[in-house]
């Protein structure tokens, strides 16, 4: 083990660059989401026609809420449904670890996905806590600072030592000094989640369109009127851009610069071991890992080595280097068979805020895209937020400045400054 | 083909062919698709039993579904192997 590298790779949190005035911000923004989610809207008249591009989980699940607040929903996909990243992830729905402006949306986001399995989504969401491991002297300094803020903006975690650590994860080794647990986290499994959501929305009437490619867009003026693809043009009153990674080229069709770009991330998958092998989410040493809910141990991670694009091969040296940093972590796992690898397209934007809200151009376009990697956590309150910001447009609701606060930042008119070359 | 539809097509994730039937009954068309909503695949053996199976499945009764690019990927390693075995053996 190298003694002077961070390896706290999902770690997004720069201590060292939050303020006190960020740290109570969480708190604020938490509440004013919850207000936004819980004003008084009465029943769309109408039922007004969005038409979706990409048909991952962002798409399904900004469906999901469209569909209860009363919109007519069209999906366009290129390929099959919720089959790149959003079908091949690491289910992870948490908060610890996110940088401080990203805290509020994951925090509603967890509480949001523990409400689909009552409303018939089989997500095997399980609120099994996050666990975070630090290896040496630098990551326990970052680790600790990461702690203090976490606390302070009320997030529920602890410090653990190496003992403590082994009532989540048993056969964790010696050299894991400190470990950073939250409570609130959760995981899901994506395979179950996005066909059971393709599922019952098909029975609430919405219309999708597999293996339909987006050419082009009918508009006129300031306004989009179609989606042209190979066999017709598909009409609707809103369009959205949820295509993850291919949000770029969408965008291009529009002269809209949303500045999502592609990145591998690669994933390890052991033969089924004892349940209880890692409880929590697991999380350091520069890889994630989980034990699914039928016991196979997932381990992965991307990061700048990884290669830009689409291509979703794996490689000997990913599967050597994640499992070496694997069993560095739990040495007796290197007895376990390694059965399968595969890997995913991460999207990433040049600040790592994701891409929400109105298209510049079209009064009757928005975009919901660039996640950085945490997409499937953040899917369900970034769909709800859609379904209620294209409500109050349907309805004619002004936005008040408390929820323009908290989504602003996120608009896409920010990337013309920031790839400035 | 087998007619019994308690047949198992994936003996190491124990799918039945009703199983692949009721996910095909609910539209899902290529190999990869039904590999995702029901696990057949990916189990220890790692499909090398079930593919032909399942894509003769997929390929005889949807019409224009042989058009569809996606098959089963082949994924590393080709056969399970201990971690062991791929990590550096310095210590």
């Amino acid at each position: 083990m190298d003694k002077d590298i961070d390896l706290l790779t999902m770690l997004a949190l720069k201590p060292e660059l939050e303020t006190k005035e960020n740290v109570e911000k969480v708190k604020i923004n938490d509440a004013i989401i919850h207000n936004y989610f819980h004003e008084q809207r009465s029943t769309l008249q109408g039922k007004p026609h969005v038409v979706m591009v990409g048909g991952g989980i962002i798409s399904l699940m900004t469906a999901f809420y469209l569909e209860e607040m009363g919109f007519r929903i069209s999906i366009i996909e290129q390929k099959s449904f919720g089959a790149a990243a959003s079908g091949r992830n690491g289910g992870a729905v948490m908060m610890m670890g996110r940088e401080l402006i990203e805290l509020p949306f994951a925090r509603h986001s967890i509480n949001l996905w523990e409400q689909l399995s009552t409303k018939g989504i089989n997500t095997h969401f399980e609120r099994k806590g996050h666990l975070m491991v630090a290896r040496n002297d630098i990551e326990v300094a970052r680790l600790t600072k990461a702690y203090e803020l976490y606390k302070a903006a009320g997030i529920p975690v602890t410090l653990l030592n190496n003992e403590e650590m082994k009532s989540y994860t048993p056969h964790i080794g010696k050299e894991n000094k400190l470990g950073l647990f939250s409570y609130e986290d959760a995981q899901s499994y994506p395979f179950t989640t996005i066909q059971s959501l393709i599922k019952q929305l098909k029975t609430k009437g919405v219309q999708f369109y597999p293996y339909t490619k987006a050419t082009s867009f009918e508009t006129n003026n300031r306004m989009i009127e179609g989606v042209i693809t190979e066999n017709s043009v598909i009409k609707g009153d809103y369009y959205l851009i949820s295509a993850g990674p291919w949000s770029l080229e969408l965008g291009k069709l529009l002269d809209e610069h949303i500045s999502v770009k592609a990145r591998r991330s690669q994933l390890m998958v052991t033969e089924i071991v004892k349940k209880k092998a890692i409880v929590p989410f697991f999380t350091g040493n520069g890889f994630y890992s989980r034990q699914t809910h039928v016991g196979n141990l997932l381990f992965g991670g991307g990061g700048p080595w990884e290669i830009n694009g689409y291509d979703v091969s794996n490689t000997s040296y990913a599967i050597e280097l994640l499992s070496n940093r694997f069993t560095e972590v739990f040495p007796t796992y290197k007895t376990k068979q390694l059965i399968r690898s595969f890997a995913g397209t991460v999207e990433i934007t040049p600040d790592h805020v994701p891409a929400f809200g109105k298209l510049l151009n079209w009064d009757n376009g928005f975009v919901s895209a660039g996640y950085n990697g945490h997409g499937y956590g953040l899917s369900a309150v970034m769909g709800k937020l859609m379904s209620l910001v294209l409500y109050d447009n349907a309805t004619d609701r002004q936005l008040c400045n408390d929820i323009k606060s908290v989504i602003d930042p996120l608009k896409i008119d920010r990337f013309t400054e920031l790839t400035k070359v | 083909m087998p007619k019994d539809e308690n047949y198992l097509i994936c003996r190491c994730e124990e799918i039945s062919l009703k199983e692949i039937k009721n996910v095909k009954n609910n539209g899902l068309t290529t190999s990869q698709e039904i590999k995702m909503a029901t696990r057949a695949g990916m189990g220890v053996c790692q499909g090398r039993i079930c593919r032909s199976l399942i894509e003769q499945l997929v390929a005889e009764t949807e019409e224009g579904s042989c058009k569809l690019p996606s098959k089963l990927t082949v994924h590393h390693p080709v056969r399970p192997v201990p971690l062991g075995m791929i990590v550096n053996k310095e210590d």
